[in-house]
């Protein structure tokens, strides 16, 4: 397994592709927040706005999951672990564990980025109580673990369709219809189970960051389950 | 007895309804050099699919180096190498860069292996460039490398000479060959170029719409092709008798149909009919014949 996370470390590392991604996503953010009060605000007040902004960042990200998994099943990469006599679930385990870094690192970025000067700029804004340690934590955990759920509908679509384009393709759609259901009548409704509804209400308070670590185990696990069920048995050409 | 490195049992696969290999029985043995021959869609890749893991069977029973069972074949293939298809590369990386990854995954201490893996394939030179700049031949170069890496027992290599220009052909079956004789690597090559594989290989399988048309090693191979008088009379025995006794020869082979393949006089044809003759036999055919490892082929395919 070691030597699994170490060769997909290797491979993420020189990614090129992972790196300029890297430096756009900071620069969209940027852009984007430019014309706005966002950097006067504390480092408090910048963690609790910007998570709501990221979308575009997720989805982003969600490209760069179809890139960094589709392209292994469609160029046959994926095959030499397989070949090599390593085991299916162990290969896609150490696969799903990089990228899922990798995805994190795309999404948080930015936002510690914004954190940490906001903080430097302008304070922390509210005063550090006892215990607030453990609840930033925790907040940092769901989004974490929020954001690996979302990057498991890249997985789980990789190990389906083995190929670039629907590895790209159908967890974009799926972002769409997320964000229309989180847009209508219901909205509050479904953000309690999709993981970019939770992401919204743990940002803002509304639901302690534990059940978006628990919704976003429950989605990661699942998606994980299903997709080594798929991988476990699948046809690789 | 010599020491077998894969056995298929009534091995069958089945994708939707199509036979892709039906009930086929195989037993390759170390240190041979086997050409897998078959036309497009025989099973010939769906076996080496089988054999590598990346596909199931649907029944039968596989055995590598004398293990079988889903665990211990999957630990047994760690002694495998092998290319499927097209090569499998890392195409943002350099040459040495996918062989690192490899190397890592494989788990070799000594990172000396990648530049003579590289020097063996004759891509030393390739420096920076990333493989997605590289030719179909230096593809195919890099695949057998990666295929290489771990210093297999058994080298599974499909259409090793897929793009390669004429000299990369030469170099490649020399490889092959040197591998074979002073590592002692056991090769399973597939190829479309069958007088390429006729170069190379010391066995030969040929694979017909998912069953084992035929097993045969070199000799069978060149005694069932080389040239020869093919002769069909009204008496066999006879014939055999006049050819002893006439053109003092007993380099001749009389086949299930009842012709006789003379394989020397092949200047003197017409002192074989005139001896025929002269001994009062009907002679129905006579004629000069001999295959090549393709004809052979579509003959045996025709027949089948």
């Amino acid at each position: 397994m070691g030597k699994l996370l170490h060769v997909e470390w290797y491979k993420l590392v020189r990614d090129k592709i992972y790196w300029i991604l890297l430096a756009v996503i900071v620069l969209v953010n940027l852009i984007i927040l430019s014309g706005g009060q966002q950097f006067s605000l504390s480092g408090y007040s910048f963690l609790k706005n910007i998570m709501q902004k990221e979308v575009i960042t997720i989805m982003m990200a969600s490209i760069y999951g179809g890139l960094f998994v589709g392209r292994d099943f469609e160029d046959g990469t994926l095959y030499h672990e397989i070949t090599a006599g390593r085991s299916r679930i162990q290969v896609l385990l150490a696969k799903t564990i990089v990228f899922l870094l990798a995805l994190n690192g795309l999404i948080l970025i930015f936002p510690l980025l914004g954190i940490i000067y906001c903080t430097l700029k302008n304070g922390w804004g509210i005063p550090f109580t006892a215990g607030m340690e453990f609840y930033l934590l925790f907040v940092f955990i769901a989004f974490v673990l929020l954001n690996c759920a979302i990057g498991m509908i890249s997985m789980l679509a990789a190990v389906c369709f083995r190929d670039v384009g629907r590895t790209i393709g159908i967890p974009i759609i799926l972002f769409f219809i997320m964000i229309m259901l989180l847009n209508g009548k219901y909205a509050i409704q479904y953000a309690h189970f999709l993981p970019i509804g939770m992401l919204a209400l743990v940002t803002n308070g509304t639901v302690h960051p534990v059940y978006g670590m628990l919704l976003g185990s429950i989605w990661s696990a699942v998606l994980f389950v299903i997709s080594a069920l798929v991988f476990r048995q699948a046809e690789l050409r | 007895m010599e020491e077998s490195i894969f056995e298929a049992k009534d091995l069958t696969k089945k994708y939707k309804g199509t036979m892709a290999l039906d009930c086929v029985n195989l037993t390759l043995r170390r240190g041979e050099i086997y050409g897998f021959i078959g036309e497009n869609g025989a099973g010939k890749t769906t076996m080496i699919r089988l054999i590598t893991g990346l596909s199931f069977p649907t029944d039968g029973k596989m055995t590598l180096f004398g293990k079988s069972g889903a665990k211990e074949l999957q630990k047994q293939r760690a002694r495998i190498g092998c290319m499927v298809e097209t090569p499998a590369l890392y195409k943002n990386m350099t040459a040495q860069q996918n062989l690192e990854a490899q190397r890592i995954q494989r788990g070799i201490p000594d990172k000396e292996c990648i530049q003579e893996t590289l020097k063996l394939v004759g891509l030393t030179d390739t420096g920076k460039k990333a493989v997605r700049h590289f030719s179909l031949g230096m593809r195919q170069r890099l695949g057998i490398a990666m295929a290489l890496l771990n210093d297999p027992e058994f080298l599974i290599l499909d259409e090793p000479i897929n793009g390669l220009d004429p000299s990369g052909i030469v170099e490649i079956r020399e490889l092959m060959k040197r591998l074979n004789r002073e590592r002692g690597i056991t090769l399973l090559v597939s190829s479309h170029v069958l007088s390429e594989l006729y170069q190379t290989a010391t066995q030969y399988i040929l694979l017909h719409q998912g069953h084992v048309l035929e097993e045969l090693t070199q000799q069978e191979l060149d005694e069932k092709c080389k040239r020869h008088i093919a002769i069909k009379t009204n008496d066999t025995t006879k014939t055999t008798t006049v050819l002893e006794s006439a053109l003092h020869t007993t380099h001749f082979q009389v086949m299930p149909d009842g012709v006789i393949r003379l394989y020397d006089n092949l200047d003197n044809m017409e002192d074989v009919a005139r001896v025929l003759s002269q001994a009062g036999l009907l002679v129905t055919g006579l004629s000069l014949a001999g295959d090549s490892l393709e004809d052979y082929f579509l003959h045996r395919i025709e027949g089948d």
